[in-house]
């Protein structure tokens, strides 16, 4: 019988056949803690008695979450975490200041490969999906990772969305991402792995996979799979597995979406699937503006934003930050001239990293503030107050939105800049 | 594993940060469910964790625990000492539930419109049976697969793995 990605992957991980549903105890290839969990897991350890860790090769840490930390608590905290990862030889270590983010950083390192299973201290872990690799994110059961060597997964069933069509101009894969989630019922989505496929996968880039292997996660989507094809086997210096399903493979549900049928989203609160159309917000005046993540904080998203904040600055009563997912991407953007296009419209950069996204740890908003982010959710105190307003969208959204000080569709900006 | 005790009933989309447990205690990176306990649902209901009852029984709508799936959420369920039946709950909620070792009926369609708030209800949660004794009904349910419920009954995934260890069980690439 013919076999999904995700099946496959879990197959020759596990070295036999596997089928939906099965309760399995796979090694991952890579597991990666995040900055937020590696002093707690050691704690765990300690209390289990545990003081080496199983298949150390294979675990990585990645301090994305409070890169430049700004108070005493966090500043001691990266010191455990260095010391942890010296008493327990983790050689795979993106400390403050190295890689980035630790679902973006290592595919760029080309660390992480296609056909891969990588589980992580991280909801977002599935971005590896964007290059062929399977990522689950198990959080607190990275415990059980380094303890005995593996944790339960129940293999999930997958879900196949075919792409056709082209997004029309001012329109991008982010509205994609958040126009997809809007229009499948999280009670399908649930426990599924998303595998896209379709004659316009050709035409995303990695980094607009990762932004698909990511934003529509938050309907209770396992994870998100990307065939290799040749934009893959561009992405990477030496040769890789190709990956793909069977052409009888079995799936949950199928859904298809015609790209040139999307416009400009928006998610507004309390959750990231409550999604409209930019038309339904337009003019909601904002305080605060975001472009960063590792859902939209990739180099096409800083190109995009770049276009529009050329030559203009943002609207005086915005703040508007900017956290490129790595330092690659930063240093990309001080060659390509952005840094300074930003800079010059009275933007705020920060460190590369997760930026405000985790709970604002850097650049938090205050209590009745509108913020509008490209970040991945919009839970009340995820970029600091509980009583700011969080709207999503895409980074040429953002940025044309933090021009006029509201919530504005980016596409009469977008032609302008680029006529 | 089977809990006596009173209905809490909370309807659909019930958020782990947005209403389970505010999002400041996880930036805290608190862990002592003793600790998590008295902060449950503390922006809805700011006496809930005074109320509840070990035994006492969380019965949900739709997608109870959406969102990103902080541990602290239901490690502070499990200091009440609660269980969880759900008319569905996301895979993230279903793994930290786990992680936390509280015992949940994660698939119970329309469970959410059998019951009312206050209920005297026993679940059964190793076979799938939610009784409620108010209303003299009996509901049947798919129950967990028995490996994750052995989980759940060690306590959840930290006290299971010491179980483990002692076993000797381990998962080493060679």
């Amino acid at each position: 019988m013919g076999q999904t990605i995700t099946e496959k992957i879990l197959s020759r991980v596990l070295g036999r056949d596997v089928s939906p549903g099965e309760f399995t105890y796979p090694i991952p290839d890579l597991t990666v803690i995040h900055d937020g969990y590696v002093v707690s897991m050691k704690k765990s350890l300690d209390e289990l008695g545990v003081t080496q860790i199983k298949n150390s090769d294979r675990v990585m840490f990645v301090t994305d979450h409070e890169v430049v930390p700004v108070t005493q608590m966090g500043a001691d905290r990266g010191t455990q975490i260095r010391a942890i990862a010296k008493a327990w030889d983790i050689k795979h270590f993106y400390d403050s200041g190295r890689g980035g983010i630790g679902h973006v950083a290592p595919v760029e390192d080309e660390f992480v490969k296609p056909g891969m299973l990588v589980e992580g201290y991280d909801t977002h872990v599935p971005n590896f999906g964007a290059i062929g690799a399977l990522g689950i994110p198990i959080l607190g059961e990275v415990t059980s990772v380094v303890a005995i060597g593996a944790t339960w997964i129940l293999v999930p069933e997958t879900i196949r969305i075919d792409l056709k069509g082209a997004l029309p101009e001012g329109v991008t894969v982010r509205d994609l991402g958040q126009y997809i989630m809007s229009n499948i019922d999280p009670e399908v989505a649930n426990y599924t792995v998303f595998e896209f496929g379709g004659p316009a996968v050709r035409d995303i880039s990695i980094d607009g996979r990762m932004t698909l292997c990511n934003v529509p996660l938050e309907i209770g989507t396992e994870s998100i799979v990307f065939p290799t094809d040749e934009v893959t086997r561009a992405y990477y210096t030496s040769p890789i597995e190709h990956i793909a399903p069977d052409s009888d493979a079995t799936y949950k549900a199928r859904f298809e979406f015609d790209l040139s049928e999307v416009t400009p989203q928006i998610s507004v609160p309390p959750t990231p699937e409550t999604v409209v159309s930019v038309d339904k917000v337009t003019g909601k005046k904002i305080d605060y503006a975001f472009i960063g993540s590792c859902a939209s904080g990739l180099m096409e998203d800083m190109r995009q934003a770049a276009t529009i904040l050329k030559g203009r600055k943002i609207h005086p009563d915005v703040r508007l930050f900017v956290a490129p997912a790595t330092q690659r991407i930063f240093a990309q953007m001080v060659k390509e001239g952005i840094v300074e296009i930003f800079l010059d419209a009275d933007c705020l950069m920060l460190p590369a990293g997760c930026g405000a996204c985790p709970g604002g740890k850097i650049g938090r908003v205050s209590a009745g503030e509108v913020a509008l982010c490209t970040i991945p959710r919009n839970d009340s105190g995820r970029l600091g107050s509980n009583d700011a307003e969080i709207y999503l969208g895409s980074a040429l959204t953002v940025a044309a939105s933090a021009v006029q000080g509201k919530i504005s569709d980016c596409r009469e900006l977008y032609k302008e800049a680029t006529q | 594993m089977i809990y006596r005790g009173r209905c809490w009933k909370f309807g659909d989309n019930v958020g782990i940060d947005t209403h389970i447990m505010p999002l400041n205690y996880t930036l805290q990176r608190l862990s002592d469910p003793q600790v998590l306990k008295d902060h449950v649902f503390e922006e809805v209901d700011p006496e809930f964790h005074r109320n509840a009852r070990p035994g006492d029984v969380i019965v949900a709508g739709r997608r109870f625990g959406h969102g990103n799936p902080h541990l602290q959420a239901f490690l502070g369920i499990r200091g009440l000492g609660m269980g969880v039946v759900a008319d569905s709950m996301p895979r993230g909620a279903f793994r930290i539930a786990v992680y936390s070792g509280v015992p949940l009926l994660a698939f119970c369609k329309n469970v959410s419109e059998c019951v009312d708030h206050g209920d005297e209800l026993q679940v059964d949660f190793e076979r799938g049976i939610v009784k409620n004794t108010t209303k003299d009904t009996t509901m049947k349910y798919e129950a967990p697969p028995a490996e994750i419920f052995e989980i759940i009954r060690a306590g959840g995934t930290i006290p299971y793995l010491r179980r483990t260890i002692a076993k000797g069980t381990q998962f080493v690439k060679c």
